[in-house]
């Protein structure tokens, strides 16, 4: 026999992904899927997120390596208001299906801002989603201006970019404005952050995004 | 190699297909595939092949029929093929912020045995 269909491959995790989310909107909790290549900063970006916004957003964080908790305690360590990690045990991206029993397990009425680490990895994760309100994707300078454009998914899909560690800049044939151009191509409007998380600029005008961006997620809790 | 992980998200969607239609084997399927999920067509063969082992899908022959990325030009109130990733209208320089196509990844058809036709 032959079936006829139009079935979207990637619907069971989509359908996990908007219960996650309508779980998060009840709540009026923002949550950021934070991707990026393996060593672009995540954690140490939460960790900074976290110290700084101490006593005035509640943030939580779900980690997710392919081994290890060495993120979760680094990030329990910062003072979190809640860290879990996920072991992917092999595979490249975390998805919906991960995190639900994860958020069982959370109260998610404790928590203002939930961030989920992803895999360092920049080709799966942009294909999967988590339930989340938006997608950053953090780009350290010394990956090389091309890479927007060689991972255009990736920068397409994520509305916000961070540019880190541009402490870096003058040692490197990087170009920042080059940076900007290539991602601006495969994404118009994307919310650029230029920072670095060694000396700690630009990291304001980020955290000023989040404060607005959760207070945004907050008033639509009904 | 994203195509393991979608070929791990595809059976699970065959195999619920299939349970649904009654087939007891699948020996083939087609799918619509968005340029912009810059798929491998060897390789997500390949990877199905790997973990279709040992269940209904085993050694199905897949279809790959490729759709390309169009966009939305408000300015031109136009579609237009995007080229190398770059969301510009060539014409008129306008950001392109709608995608209509390329970012598919569906199953289509499948066909093999068992069920009965619709």
């Amino acid at each position: 026999m032959k079936v006829t269909l139009v079935q979207d491959i990637l619907d069971a995790n989509r359908r996990v992904s908007a219960a996650n989310k309508r779980r998060f909107d009840e709540h009026g909790l923002l949550v950021l899927n934070l991707m990026s290549s393996p060593g672009a900063g995540k954690t140490t970006l939460l960790e900074h997120c976290i110290s700084a916004l101490a006593g005035e957003l509640a943030i939580g964080v779900i980690e997710g390596d392919i081994q290890t908790s060495l993120d979760a305690d680094r990030i329990e360590a910062a003072g979190a208001a809640f860290a879990h990690q996920i072991n992917t045990r092999g595979a490249c991206h975390i998805d919906g299906n991960m995190i639900a029993p994860v958020v069982d397990e959370m109260d998610l009425d404790a928590l203002d801002l939930l961030f989920v680490e992803n895999v360092g990895n920049l080709v799966c994760p942009a294909e999967f989603d988590v339930g989340e309100d938006e997608k950053l994707v953090l780009f350290s300078v010394t990956e090389g201006d091309d890479k927007p454009k060689k991972y255009p998914l990736m920068f397409q899909v994520s509305g916000v970019m961070l540019v880190n560690k541009i402490d870096l800049l003058p040692h490197l044939d990087a170009d920042l404005d080059k940076i900007h151009a290539h991602a601006r191509d495969v994404h118009p409007d994307m919310r650029i952050f230029d920072i670095s998380c060694k000396t700690g600029e630009g990291l304001d005008a980020f955290y000023g995004w989040l404060r607005e961006a959760v207070a945004r997620k907050k008033a639509t809790r009904v | 190699m994203h195509e393991a992980s979608i070929a791990v998200e595809l059976l699970k969607v065959v195999e619920a297909q299939a349970r649904q239609a009654g087939m007891s084997r699948v020996s083939g399927m087609k799918l619509r595939i968005g340029a912009f999920r810059m798929v491998v067509p060897e390789l997500l063969s390949a990877a199905f092949e790997v973990v279709g082992q040992g269940t209904l899908a085993e050694g199905a022959e897949m279809r790959m029929e490729t759709v390309p990325l169009v966009a939305r030009c408000e300015r031109c109130d136009e579609d237009v093929a995007v080229e190398d990733y770059v969301f510009f209208c060539p014409r008129c320089g306008a950001p392109l912020l709608e995608i209509l196509s390329g970012k598919e990844l569906d199953l289509v058809e499948m066909w093999g045995e068992g069920g009965e036709s619709p």
